[in-house]
């Protein structure tokens, strides 16, 4: 069984390499101030994960009581992704050029973060909920929200600023 | 410091913002912090404005 997720893994890996690199190649989906903006993202991400590092291990002995090692490698991973999308979000660099539709991105996030809500409350109506039983579903719900809501709030600061 | 020659050479062309976007294959948000003065442009980008709208770098960028 291990093998087959480490098989598993190594093929996501694989893939993800093979889609980032194909589309590294297409430069025409953002302009210049977009992968500028970008860029700058990646490195607020970087600090934000630096820092959360650093507090997991300055608070590792509470965080243990709270939070298994797993788990605090997704808040590291998550404090990255969301410091990532809400800059680039907030900046218009995050979605290509010819992408009109950015309510379908905001409409799939909020389905994953519903799926991951009624993992959280089944676990509590068992009173099985804890950080081995839905605790990540908890920390992905919280993190596709706050995506979700920079999303949708950006697209209420276009629509005002295209009125004015 | 705003851009207000972009603005004034868009507006004598009769383009919106997006149109012009469009024409030069950036985004809208990207003219608009050119025209703002937000963002400072490639030169490569100067000179694809500066076409679509039949002006001279002179023209649009240079400060006096």
């Amino acid at each position: 069984m291990s093998i087959l997720i480490q098989v598993l893994f190594l093929a996501i890996i694989v893939v993800s390499l093979v889609w980032g690199y194909k589309r590294s190649q297409d430069n025409h989906q953002y302009d210049e101030r977009q992968e500028l903006l970008q860029n700058r993202g990646y490195r607020y991400a970087t600090y934000a994960m630096f820092l959360t590092s650093a507090a997991a291990v300055l608070f590792g002995e509470e965080l243990s009581r709270l939070l298994n090692v797993s788990l605090v490698a997704l808040v590291i991973m998550l404090a990255g992704l969301v410091t990532y999308v809400f800059y680039a979000v907030l900046h218009d660099a995050y979605f290509p050029l010819n992408k009109n539709n950015k309510l379908v991105s905001a409409g799939l996030l909020a389905f994953l973060a519903l799926i991951q809500l009624l993992v959280v409350v089944k676990n509590l109506l068992n009173h099985s909920f804890s950080a081995y039983n839905g605790g990540m579903n908890l920390l992905l719900f919280a993190a596709f929200t706050i995506i979700l809501i920079v999303i949708l709030y950006k697209k209420h600061l276009d629509k005002k600023e295209a009125k004015e | 410091m705003k851009n207000l020659r972009l603005k004034a050479a868009r507006a004598g062309k009769d383009l919106s913002q997006q149109a012009l976007a469009d024409l030069v294959g950036v985004s809208r948000q990207t003219i608009a912090a050119v025209e703002k003065g937000d963002y400072n442009p490639t030169i490569n980008l100067c000179i694809a404005i500066c076409k679509a709208l039949d002006k001279t770098l002179n023209d649009i960028f240079w400060e006096d």
